[in-house]
Formats: C-alpha cells, sequence, structure tokens
C-alpha cells in the first residue's frame, strides 16, 4: 500500500534522511530553506513532521535538555521502515511519471 | 508532601548557560493557554531558542527579539491547529474561545478603525425639522435660542459641537454669544460666523420673532376634501404679521386626519386636535371631519359625523327626519353670502341657537325624544333665487362603540421656513 505525500511532506522526509541522526526541526528548516530557497516557518516544519510521524513515516526521540536550547531537548527524527518504503515508492512513481521524457527536460541533479 | 510542580514549558534552570537567555516567559504562557502539547513545544521553543542565538550573533539581539516574536506568531496557526487536534476537551473549548474573543477584538478595532471621527470639516446649520438649512435659519424665539448647528467630519459622522465658536459678521443687530446662543428682538437679518479648528462657515440668520399664534377654535372639513393649509397666523412683538416662520405641528389623532407640512388632509369622520409652536407660542385647533350624505333623513348609528348639501331654489324647502337623541346642527351657506334660509322644527325636538361669529354660518343644538322630529328649511318666494350651502350634523356624543377605532395615534409634522 502506498502512503500520499504532499510535496511538503516529501521534502521534508528527504530532508531527514539526508540528516540522519542530526534530523530535529531546526536542521530539517535549514536544510529545506536552503535547498529550496524559501523560509519555512518553524511551525510549518514541525506541523509537517509531526504528520509524518502520525502517519507512521517517522519515529522521534527527545535528546537531553542542551544548554544552547535554553535547556530545552531536541527532539530527533529518525524514518522508520514505512517512511524509507514510502520514500521508494515516491522515487518510483516520480521515475515512472518521467519516464519517457526528453533527456533535454529531464532535471540536472546537483 | 510532593514538591511542587514546575511550569509544563518551562527549562530547567539547572541546564541554563549564562551565555543563552531562556525563551521568554510570555511565549511560555501563550503555548501553555493553547493547550499545545508540551513536547511540540518544547520542541518549538527549544528551535527558536537555538536559532535566536545564532541570529543574535548576525543581526544583534533586537533583530534576533524581533524575528524570534514574528516567527512566534507565523507559528500560531500550526500552534491551534495541533491544540484543536491533541487537546483535552477543556483545552479545546478554551482555544474556541480565545479564537472568537481574538475575532471579537480584531472585528471591534476594524469597526473603530473604519468608523472613527475625523478632523471638522463641515458645520450644517438646520430647521426644526432636522432639514439643512440652505438659505439661512429662521429664528422665531422670543427668548434667547441656541442655533442649531452640526459638526461633520469628511465621512459625515456628527462630531461634538461645544468647540464651535460663533461671532456677529454683519447685518441687523443681533445679539450672538460666542456660544451660540442668538437673541432676536426685533425683525432684521443678520451674518453670524461659526468656526470650529480650521472650519469657517457663515450663517444668514433671519430673526422674526413671534409673540402670538392666532388659529380659528374649530376646523370643519368632509372626508373628500382635498389637502388644506391649516389656518393660522403669526404675530410679531410689534403686533405685524409675521411672515416668514417655522415650526412644528402634530395632529392628536391621525387616523382623522394627517399633516403634510402645515397642511392637513382630511382621513375619516371624526374628531381631533392639532396643535401648532412656531418659536415660543403655541396654538390648538379642533377639527371635525365629517362625511357627505345625499340627506340626512333615516341615519344610521355609526353616522355621527355627517353633511349634506342644501340646494333650493325659490319658493322650495327640504326637510329631514332628525334621529332620536342629541346633536348639533350647522348650516353654512355656499360663498359669501350672508342670507340664510329659513329654519324650522316640528314634533319632539328642541333646539337652541348658538353664537357664531360667522355671519353665514347657523349653529343649532337640538334634542329629540324619538325618531319622528322633522327639521325644515325654506327659500321663501320673496327671498333668494336660488339658496346653496350645506347642513352638517353632529351627534352628542358620538357612539364610538358602532365602529371601534384603534387608539389615537399622533402624527407630528414641520415646516419649513416659507412666507405666509
Amino acid at each position: 500500500m502506498t502512503t500520499s505525500l504532499g510535496s511538503l511532506e516529501l521534502a521534508a522526509l528527504l530532508s531527514v534522511a539526508r540528516l540522519g541522526d542530526d534530523a530535529y526541526g531546526l536542521a530539517v528548516r535549514q536544510d529545506l530553506s536552503a535547498r529550496a530557497n524559501r523560509d519555512y516557518s518553524v511551525g510549518a516544519i514541525y506541523t509537517t513532521l509531526q504528520r509524518l510521524e502520525d502517519k507512521g513515516l517517522l519515529t522521534s526521540r527527545a535528546s537531553e535538555p542542551l544548554p544552547v536550547r535554553g535547556g530545552r531537548s531536541r527532539r530527533h527524527f529518525k524514518l522508520s521502515a514505512a517512511g524509507t518504503r514510502a520514500l521508494r515508492d515516491a522515487e518510483r512513481h516520480a521515475t515512472s511519471m518521467w519516464a519517457g521524457v526528453g533527456r533535454g527536460l529531464r532535471p540536472k541533479l546537483a | 508532601m510532593s514538591a511542587p510542580r514546575p511550569p509544563r514549558f518551562a527549562a530547567p534552570a539547572r541546564s541554563w548557560s549564562a551565555a543563552i537567555p531562556p525563551a521568554p516567559r510570555w511565549a511560555d504562557r501563550l503555548l501553555q493557554s493553547l493547550g499545545v502539547q508540551p513536547a511540540f513545544a518544547e520542541a518549538i521553543l527549544g528551535d527558536l531558542a537555538e536559532e535566536r542565538v545564532l541570529r543574535e550573533e548576525q543581526r544583534g539581539r533586537i533583530g534576533a527579539s524581533v524575528w524570534y516574536a514574528s516567527e512566534l506568531l507565523s507559528a500560531l496557526p500550526h500552534l491551534f491547529w495541533n491544540a484543536a487536534r491533541f487537546g483535552t476537551p477543556v483545552t479545546r473549548a478554551r482555544l474556541s474561545a480565545l479564537v472568537a474573543s481574538m475575532v471579537l477584538v480584531m472585528s471591534a478595532a476594524l469597526m473603530a478603525f473604519v468608523l472613527r471621527d475625523g478632523p471638522p470639516a463641515r458645520l450644517v446649520f438646520t430647521h426644526v425639522s432636522g432639514a439643512e438649512s440652505v438659505d439661512g435659519i429662521v429664528v422665531n424665539y422670543m427668548r434667547p435660542v441656541q442655533l442649531p448647528t452640526q459638526v461633520l467630519d469628511a465621512k459625515g459622522h456628527t462630531l461634538e459641537t461645544n468647540d464651535v465658536r460663533y461671532q456677529w459678521a454683519s447685518g441687523a443687530p443681533v445679539r450672538v454669544s460666542s456660544t451660540g446662543t442668538v437673541t432676536c428682538t426685533t425683525n432684521g437679518d443678520a451674518t453670524v460666523r461659526a468656526s470650529i479648528a480650521t472650519v469657517t462657515t457663515d450663517l444668514l440668520v433671519h430673526c422674526r420673532p413671534v409673540r402670538e399664534l392666532r388659529m380659528r377654535a374649530w376646523m370643519t372639513l368632509t372626508v373628500d376634501d382635498s389637502v388644506q393649509e391649516l389656518p393660522f397666523i403669526a404675530v410679531g412683538p410689534d403686533g405685524r404679521l409675521v411672515n416668514l416662520i417655522a415650526g412644528a405641528l402634530r395632529v392628536h389623532d391621525s387616523s382623522v386626519a394627517t399633516l403634510t407640512g402645515s397642511r392637513i388632509r382630511p382621513i375619516m369622520p371624526g374628531h381631533t386636535m392639532v396643535s401648532v409652536h412656531v418659536g415660543d407660542s403655541e396654538s390648538r385647533m379642533e377639527v371635525s371631519v365629517f362625511r357627505w350624505v345625499p340627506t340626512l333623513d333615516h341615519l344610521r348609528p355609526a353616522d355621527d359625523l355627517v353633511i349634506a348639501p342644501v340646494h333650493l331654489p325659490r319658493g322650495t324647502s327640504i326637510q329631514w327626519v332628525m334621529p332620536k337623541g342629541s346633536f348639533w346642527l350647522e348650516y353654512k351657506n355656499r360663498g359669501a353670502t350672508r342670507l340664510i334660509p329659513r329654519m324650522e322644527v316640528d314634533g319632539p325636538i328642541s333646539c337652541m341657537h348658538l353664537e357664531t361669529f360667522a355671519p353665514e354660518v347657523v349653529r343649532i343644538s337640538c334634542i329629540t325624544m324619538s325618531d319622528s322630529a322633522t327639521f325644515r328649511m325654506t327659500n321663501p318666494d320673496s327671498f333668494m333665487p336660488l339658496v346653496e350651502g350645506s347642513l352638517s350634523l353632529e351627534r352628542q356624543p358620538i357612539k364610538r362603540d358602532v365602529e371601534p377605532r384603534p387608539s389615537p395615534q399622533p402624527h407630528p409634522s414641520t415646516f419649513l421656513p416659507r412666507e405666509r
């Protein structure tokens, strides 16, 4: 069964996958902002991450309280097995959609 | 005894670095009051605090604080959604109340902004009727009276008039106080200057003091009559007629007659009172409205106020059977002729002439014991070729129980200044 993902959800999942152990709200936000060249609000990022967690695509754990966060802990996110499957499905779907499109139109990945 | 619980979102003091300020307490309280999930709030506030430190290094403390506040505000919709989704029923109720309050406050602020008063833009002077004066104000009072001024802003909102200042500018020597009280002792026109802030307007004041209103004690109309001017005159302190007047009128029972300006329109048979106010003076007049009938014979019980035409060629007479009870008869010649036809009664009837001040009018009070009494009018051979007029009958008292009417409704009216 495939889970339908919004564009921000897919981007957040990819960011978590990319960041690995360092995937927490601020890092995901900075990563997405840098790649999309736009500012995402903290609320938007956390709402998306929480939705992904509700869907079972992410898991989260709280770190120890950190001085740099005014004594608050970080919430680290990690891809679940379902999240990994969802990313693969999304890639397969994208590849399938791009199939047959001329080379000139294909995006050049960095 | 258990130790007091720290606030849900308060960070442990032991972990704070001297260089890293905790999130402002108001942010904690805001999220707490919204009912946001503690873990969700902790993560958001932690991220904000962490990024704030970075921004302080780059943009300074003030820039970082501004960013922090704006970021928290932009997160509000997401926080609302989180609270609505994961909050307890109490939290949701509190959230609903908060949202409703915010909507109310914003609506009120928007309304206040839209409806706010601007600076004075126009001075308007009104007549007794409330209509805006174009050709000036008519003052018929003999006592000092306040000029009816309105201060409007550019949007037409009415502002306070306390700060308007007045002064006599030219014309008749009318006494004008700085607060706008004018005293008219003689006839004359004066220009009064009114000012507030940067607005200055000249007003023409027509002083026409009225000492007395003279009006007939009663007026008789018929239902079919067209609209008529009320017969009254205004007299000044010098005893002369005042032609330019403005005032207010009131008919006490609008089911009998109504007013349009200073004109009266009969509606249905009955009696009513009309009062007229001009300046300090007041006068009243009783108005009776009759219904035309072809004959006064065999009147119905509801025919309290009826009037019949009289048409008598020379040498003829007309006779009617009168109703049982008390009534008044009034004969009035058509035109100004003073010659009155002969009048006689027959049967169980007793009548008495009443004094009238009009020679062409005869008024009689009668009482009959049965419905066999007759009233006859004759144009003798030696008299006029043709007698024409009308005879009205008014029963006493009027039987209201025959056709019940609603309680009287007063009908006010005003009339603009005009020459009479």
